[in-house]
C-alpha cells in the first residue's frame, strides 16, 4: 500500500501509475455492478452444477434424467435411471440422490438408490460400490457419466467386488431366480 | 332574535322591579338618616359598635362634612346618603343612551359636557374618592367597574344584535364597514363617559388614571373581539382577501388559466389604502387582535402559494427568461433582490420574478399593515429574506410537483430546471425530490402499458434533465435504479437501444419515424463521441481543474463524479451485463450487414465506439463479422470473374419466362468462413461468413431451381480454387433475390426473399398451360417447411401474381382482366393492411417462432425432468420459480406464458393437471 502511494506521488500527473490503472477497470462499466449483484443469489459452488444441468438439459441421453430436488438447494439432486433392456432390470425405473459436496467436481458426489434394488453392487440401503465414485473419481466426470456408468452396471455388475454377495452368486447361477428377486424387490418410490 | 329595541324594553322593566345597579335610586331626602339594621337590632336605632365594622373610617379626618357629624353613627349615616345620592347623579349622568339606529344621524354624546353642573364635579369627588371624602359610608362602590359593567350589557344588549342583524340583511362587505361604523360609534360612547370620569380625576389626581383607563380598554376589547370577531370573521376575511390580492396584483378569480400578475396601479393603491384603513378601523375597535392576524398571515401566506402556483406553473422555457434577465439589468439588482441563499446560482426567471414580488409588493404590504397594527415586532431585513427563502421553498414544491412533465418536456424546460437549481440547497429538499420524482415515476410510467421506447425515451430526458439541475448525478442516481431495474426486465430493451444508435438521423428526420426508433441515440452518437475521450482521463488527477468542487454531501459510497451527461454510456451501463448488449448488437450488425450492402459506415461507428467502452475483446465477433463482409466484397469479385459467371447467366436468362437473381448465403459445416453470395443479372454473389463468429442463423433449408443450384456449385468451385482448404455451406433462406416476371400482360419486378423467389420459379413454365400448384405439393417439391410456403404464396397472391384457384391450390394470374383485378385488389386491401410488410414480417414471426419454439423445447425439457425427479407434482408457481432459478440465461416467460404452454401440454396428453399441480401422464 505504501509501496502503492510513493507511486502515485512521483509519478508525473498525466501518466497513470499502475495500481491506478488497475483500479479503473471494473469502472468501465459503472452500473454493471448492480445487475451482479442481482444474480449472486446463487452460491458459487452451484455454478458448475447449473452448467452441467443446461448440458444435460440440451444433450439429453436415452434412460436417464436428473434434477435438482424440489427444496431448491442445487448441491441436492435426484436422478432417474431406466433400466436397460435385455437386463434383469428392463422396463423399471430407479430414483437415486446425488449429494454434492461444495468442491464439486473436485470430490465425487454421494449417489444412493432410493428405489430398493436388488444387485451384486448395490446393498439394502443403496448404498453403490462403483470405482469412479470413489478413488477413481476426476473432475472430468459429471452427472451425465456417472449416470450412464450406473446403467451399465446394471447389465454388467462387478460381481468381483460385491456388496450383495448373494445376487452376485445368483447372477451367476441362476438368472431366472435372480429376475424374480428383483421384480420382488423393486417398489416405486414417489417422494409424495 | 326579536327587535333590539322592543329587548331593550323588556330588559328596563325587568330592571325596574329587581333593581339593576345602573339605574339604582338615589336615597329620597326626606329618609331618615337611618341605615338597614342588622339582624336583630333595632330599626333605626343606634349602631353599637361601628368601630367594630368601620375600624379603619374612624381614624379617618373629615374634611368636606356639611353637616358636622357629633356623632359616629350619625356621621356614618350621613356619608352614606351623601355616597348614595353622588352615586346616583353620577350614574345618572353617564348612563348610556339606546344605540342609535340609524348610523349616519350624528347623535350628540350623553352626557354634554355643558350640561355637567357643579353637583355633578361634587358627586363624582364623593364617588371616586369615597375613602376620602365619605369615610363612614358602607357599600361603597367602583364606579369604573360600574361603567364597564353598563358598557359591557349595553354592548350585548343593544350593539350586538344590532351587528348580527346586519350581518344576515347585508352583503358582506357592506356588512364590515357597517359592523365597523357600528362598533366605532359604540366606542365613541364608552369612551365619552370614560373621558369624563379621566377628565375629572385628571385634575383631582393627575397620573393615576391611565391604568384604570387601559383596563376598560382592555376588558371592552376583549369583549368585543370575543363576541364580534366569530360573526364577522368569514366576511371580513373574503374582503380582506380581496383586497389583499388586488395589491399583490393576484388575479382573484378560481379560473385556472395562467393570468398574468397585474402590475401595480391606481387600483392596488387604492386597495392598499383600504387596507391600511380597515386595519385602523379594527385596531381602533379592538378587532385587531391575534384573530385578525392570524386571517392576515393565512391570507398572506395563501397569496404566495396563489402566486408561485399562477406565475409559474408550467412555466418552463428559459428562452424568455435570459432576456428577461437581462432587460431587468445589473447583477447588482439580482444580488438584491435575491436572497442570500441562491446567490450562489444564477438567478432564473421565475426565481427572479418571484423574488422581486417579494420584495416590492408583499413585505411592502406586510410591513405596511404590520405598522398600522402597531406591533412591537416590526419587519426586519431577515424576515424579508425569509419571505423569499419561503417562495422559493414553494416554488421548489411546485417544481418538483411537475418534475415528471418538465423532465418529458426537455429541452424546452431548461427554465424550470433553472428554478428547481436555485431551489434545491438542502439535502432534505434534494431527498424529497428524488422520493417524489420516483414516486410519480413509478406511477406513470414503470408499467406495462408504457412501451420500451416511451420509458427509454423518458430515462434519456431524465438524464438531460437530472444532470442540468445537479451535475454530480446523485440525483440521478437515486432515481434511476428502479428505472434501470424495470427496463433489465424489458426484453426489447437493449434490441431498441442499438437500433437506436445505428438509426440515420436524417433519415428519421424526414420521415418522422422517430417514434419507432431512439434517433436520439444516433444524434448522439455523433456529438457525443469525442467526449468519451475525455471520459478516459481520470479527473481526480487533473490539478489543473480550476472549477473543481467537493463531492456532494448526500453523495453515496461508491460515488463516481462525471462531468458529462454521458447517455450513452448510462444507458449501456445500466442495462444488465455487457454479454446481452454485445450479443444482441452482433444480432443487430448481422442482420443489416446480411440484408443490405454498403459501407456499414454506422456500424463500424457504433463498434469502435463499444470499443472504447468495453475493451477489444469482447468485441472481437463483430469486428470479425465487419471483416467479413468487407473481405466477400472482394472475394466475390474475384471468384466471379474466374469463373464468368455473369455470361452464363445471361444465357441461361434469355430462355426463362421468370427470371430469379439470387443471393445466397453459404455456411461451412465445421468452422471457417461463412459465404453469402449475390447474382447480378442472373448471377450469384455471396457473402462470406465466418461461422463461428456469427449468431446463431435462420438456416431453413430448401431445395433450390436447379439452375441457381448449377450456379452454385461454380462459384464454390472458384472458392475452393481460391482458398483451398475452406469449403462453402450455403444457407438457402437468408439472403435477397431480384426477380422480373413477364406474365402475358405485364412485367413484375420485386426483391423478394430467396424462399419467395423460390417458390414463384416452381410456377414457371414455358408452354400454355399455367401449371397449378398445391401447397402440400410444393411442400413436398421444394422440400421446403409448409409455414415457409404459405407465407411465400400469400405473398405473391398480394402482388396479383398468384391466386388461389381452390382452397390450398395456387396458380398464375397470367392476365389481369377488368373482373380479376376488381377481385384481386378487394383481396390485396383485405389482406395489406395486416400484411403490409408482406413476407418479411411473417419471416421474422417465423423465425421468431422457431426460435421461442427451440427455447421452449429446452424448458420442455426442464419441466419433465423436473417433474420426473425433483417431485412428480408441482404447482405453476414452484415450476416457473424453479426454471427461473435454474436456466442460467433466465426464463423470461411470465407465469401466464408459462401456464399456456403447460395447457397445451396438458392437450397434448403430455401432462395431466390435477388440484392446481402438473405431473407428467404416465404412459
Amino acid at each position: 500500500m505504501n509501496y502503492d502511494m510513493e507511486d502515485t506521488q512521483n509519478s508525473a500527473p498525466g501518466s497513470l501509475p499502475p495500481s491506478q490503472a488497475t483500479k479503473l477497470a471494473p469502472r468501465k462499466g459503472p452500473d454493471a455492478h448492480s445487475t451482479t449483484k442481482r444474480s449472486v443469489i446463487i452460491s458459487l459452488p452451484a455454478l458448475p452444477l447449473q452448467t452441467e444441468l443446461m448440458q444435460l438439459m440440451t444433450s439429453s441421453a436415452p434412460g436417464i434424467s436428473a434434477f435438482p430436488s424440489a427444496d431448491g438447494n442445487l448441491l441436492s439432486w435426484t436422478a432417474t435411471i431406466e433400466g436397460p433392456d435385455d437386463t434383469p432390470y428392463a422396463n423399471l425405473t430407479f430414483k437415486l440422490s446425488f449429494a454434492f459436496p461444495s468442491n464439486y467436481p473436485y470430490a465425487p458426489p454421494t449417489v444412493l438408490f432410493k428405489t430398493p434394488i436388488y444387485h451384486p453392487n448395490v446393498d439394502f440401503s443403496g448404498r453403490i460400490c462403483l470405482d469412479i465414485l470413489k478413488d477413481k473419481w476426476t473432475a472430468a466426470y459429471n452427472i451425465q457419466t456417472v449416470l450412464l456408468s450406473l446403467q451399465s452396471l446394471l447389465g454388467e455388475p462387478n460381481n468381483a467386488s460385491p456388496l450383495n454377495g448373494e445376487a452376485a452368486e445368483l447372477w451367476d447361477k441362476d438368472m431366472e431366480d435372480f429376475k424374480k428377486k428383483v421384480l420382488s424387490r423393486h417398489r416405486d418410490v414417489d417422494d409424495e | 332574535m326579536t327587535n333590539p329595541r322592543s329587548s331593550t324594553r323588556e330588559n328596563r322593566v325587568f330592571n325596574s322591579v329587581f333593581a339593576a345597579r345602573e339605574i339604582s335610586q338615589p336615597t329620597p331626602h326626606a329618609t331618615p338618616d337611618t341605615v338597614f339594621t342588622d339582624p336583630g337590632q333595632r330599626f333605626g336605632g343606634p349602631l353599637v359598635d361601628i368601630s367594630h365594622v368601620f375600624p379603619a373610617s374612624s381614624s379617618s379626618n373629615h374634611r368636606d362634612d356639611p353637616r358636622g357629624l357629633s356623632q359616629e353613627e350619625s356621621s356614618y349615616v350621613q356619608d352614606k346618603v351623601r355616597w348614595d345620592r353622588s352615586w346616583h347623579i353620577v350614574t345618572h349622568a353617564l348612563l348610556l343612551s339606546d344605540f342609535p339606529q340609524n348610523l349616519n344621524a350624528t347623535v350628540p354624546l350623553q352626557p354634554q359636557k355643558e350640561s355637567l353642573d357643579g353637583a355633578f364635579d361634587h358627586s363624582l369627588d364623593n364617588v371616586l374618592y369615597p375613602q376620602d371624602r365619605l369615610p363612614f359610608a358602607r357599600d361603597t362602590e367602583d364606579i369604573f367597574e360600574w361603567h364597564s359593567q353598563q358598557v359591557r350589557s349595553h354592548f350585548l344588549h343593544q350593539v350586538l344584535p344590532l351587528i348580527i342583524h346586519s350581518r344576515r340583511i347585508q352583503a358582506p362587505d357592506v356588512f364590515v364597514r357597517s359592523c365597523l361604523k357600528i362598533l366605532e360609534i359604540a366606542h365613541h360612547q364608552y369612551l365619552h363617559g370614560l373621558a369624563i370620569l379621566k377628565e375629572h380625576m385628571d385634575i383631582s389626581t393627575p397620573g393615576t388614571s391611565m391604568p384604570i383607563l387601559a383596563k376598560f380598554r382592555r376588558d371592552l376589547h376583549a369583549i368585543i373581539s370575543k363576541s364580534v370577531m366569530e360573526p364577522l370573521s368569514a366576511a371580513l376575511r373574503g374582503l380582506l382577501e380581496r383586497h389583499i390580492y388586488t395589491v399583490l396584483g393576484l388575479p382573484l378569480t378560481n379560473g385556472n388559466e395562467n393570468s398574468a400578475i397585474v402590475p401595480e396601479d391606481s387600483y392596488s393603491e387604492e386597495a392598499c389604502r383600504q387596507i391600511l384603513k380597515l386595519v385602523e378601523s379594527l385596531r381602533n375597535v379592538g378587532l385587531a387582535g391575534e384573530k385578525f392576524q392570524v386571517a392576515f398571515a393565512e391570507i398572506m401566506n395563501n397569496s404566495m402559494t396563489k402566486y408561485v402556483y399562477r406565475c409559474c406553473k408550467g412555466l418552463w422555457d428559459s428562452e424568455d427568461g435570459t432576456s428577461y434577465n437581462n432587460a431587468t439589468g445589473s447583477s447588482g439588482k439580482e444580488g438584491v433582490v435575491l436572497p442570500r441563499a441562491a446567490h450562489h446560482s444564477s438567478p432564473s426567471r421565475c426565481v427572479t420574478n418571484l423574488c422581486e414580488w417579494i420584495e416590492n409588493r408583499f413585505a411592502k404590504l406586510t410591513v405596511q399593515v404590520l405598522s398600522v397594527l402597531d406591533i412591537r415586532t416590526q419587519v426586519s431585513w431577515g424576515d424579508k429574506e425569509k419571505y423569499k427563502e419561503m417562495g422559493i421553498g414553494r416554488l421548489a414544491e411546485l417544481r418538483i410537483n411537475e418534475l415528471f412533465d418538465i423532465v418529458k418536456n426537455w429541452p424546452r424546460s431548461g427554465g424550470a430546471l433553472d428554478d428547481l437549481r436555485t431551489a434545491i440547497t438542502t439535502p432534505q429538499r434534494r431527498l424529497h425530490l428524488t422520493e417524489a420524482f420516483a414516486n410519480t415515476l413509478n406511477e406513470k410510467l414503470l408499467h406495462p402499458g408504457a412501451s420500451t421506447l416511451q420509458i427509454l425515451q423518458t430515462y434519456i430526458s431524465m438524464i438531460w434533465s437530472f444532470h442540468a439541475l445537479d451535475n454530480s448525478k446523485v440525483l440521478l442516481d437515486r432515481v434511476a435504479y428502479p428505472l434501470q431495474l424495470y427496463l433489465c426486465s424489458r426484453e426489447d430493451t437493449v434490441r431498441i437501444i442499438i437500433t437506436g444508435l445505428l438509426a440515420d438521423p436524417e433519415d428519421s428526420e424526414e420521415k418522422g419515424t422517430s417514434v419507432e426508433k431512439l434517433v436520439e441515440l444516433a444524434h448522439l452518437l455523433n456529438n457525443v463521441s469525442e467526449k468519451i475521450e475525455q471520459r478516459v482521463n481520470d479527473e481526480d488527477l487533473d490539478w489543473h481543474d480550476m472549477e473543481w468542487v467537493p463531492d456532494p454531501a448526500d453523495a453515496g459510497p461508491g460515488y463516481k463524479r462525471s462531468k458529462n451527461a454521458d447517455i450513452i454510456g448510462t444507458l449501456i451501463g445500466a442495462l444488465g451485463t455487457q454479454d446481452v448488449f454485445i450479443k444482441e448488437f452482433q444480432n443487430i450488425i448481422g442482420e443489416n450487414m446480411l440484408k443490405y450492402d454498403g459501407a456499414f459506415e454506422r456500424e463500424i461507428k457504433v463498434l469502435e465506439l463499444l470499443k472504447v467502452r468495453f475493451g477489444e475483446a469482447p468485441l472481437q465477433a463483430c469486428e470479425v463479422m465487419l471483416k467479413d463482409i468487407q473481405d466477400s466484397g472482394r472475394v466475390n469479385g474475384l471468384i466471379r470473374k474466374n469463373q464468368k459467371l455473369n455470361i452464363t447467366s445471361e444465357e441461361e436468362a434469355a430462355i426463362l419466362s421468370h427470371r430469379a437473381e439470387k443471393e445466397h448465403r453459404q455456411t461451412r459445416r465445421s468452422g471457417g468462413p461463412r459465404l453469402e453470395e449475390a447474382v447480378e443479372k442472373c448471377s450469384v454473389n455471396a457473402k462470406i461468413l465466418s461461422r463461428l463468429f456469427w449468431p446463431q442463423l435462420q438456416d431453413d433449408n430448401f431445395l433450390v431451381p436447379s439452375e441457381i443450384a448449377a450456379l452454385q456449385r461454380r462459384y464454390e468451385e472458384g472458392f475452393a480454387s481460391l482458398k483451398a482448404s475452406r469449403k462453402l455451406t450455403w444457407l438457402h433462406a437468408l439472403g435477397q433475390a431480384t426477380v422480373e416476371l413477364e406474365l402475358e400482360d405485364r412485367t413484375i419486378v420485386e426483391e423478394v426473399h430467396t424462399w419467395q423467389a423460390t417458390v414463384i420459379w416452381a410456377f414457371q413454365s414455358d408452354n400454355e398451360t399455367a401449371p397449378q400448384h398445391s401447397v402440400e405439393q410444393l411442400v413436398e417439391h421444394l422440400e421446403m417447411e409448409e409455414p415457409l410456403v404459405r407465407s411465400a404464396l400469400k405473398f405473391w397472391v398480394n402482388k396479383l401474381v398468384l391466386h388461389e384457384v381452390s382452397p390450398s391450390t395456387f396458380a398464375v394470374l397470367e392476365t389481369l382482366n377488368q373482373e380479376d383485378r376488381a377481385r384481386s385488389n378487394a383481396q390485396a386491401a383485405a389482406s395489406s393492411v395486416a400484411n403490409d410488410n408482406d413476407g418479411d414480417d411473417e419471416s421474422k414471426q417465423l423465425k421468431k417462432d422457431g426460435i421461442e419454439s427451440e427455447k421452449m423445447q429446452l424448458y420442455w425439457q426442464f419441466i419433465q425432468s423436473m417433474l420426473k425427479n425433483s417431485s412428480s407434482q408441482m404447482p405453476l408457481q414452484q415450476i416457473a420459480m424453479t426454471l427461473k432459478m435454474l436456466i442460467m440465461d433466465g426464463f423470461p416467460y411470465s407465469n401466464e406464458e408459462l401456464r399456456e404452454f403447460l395447457a397445451r401440454k396438458v392437450a397434448d396428453g403430455e401432462l395431466e393437471l390435477v388440484g392446481g399441480k402438473y405431473k407428467l401422464n404416465k404412459k
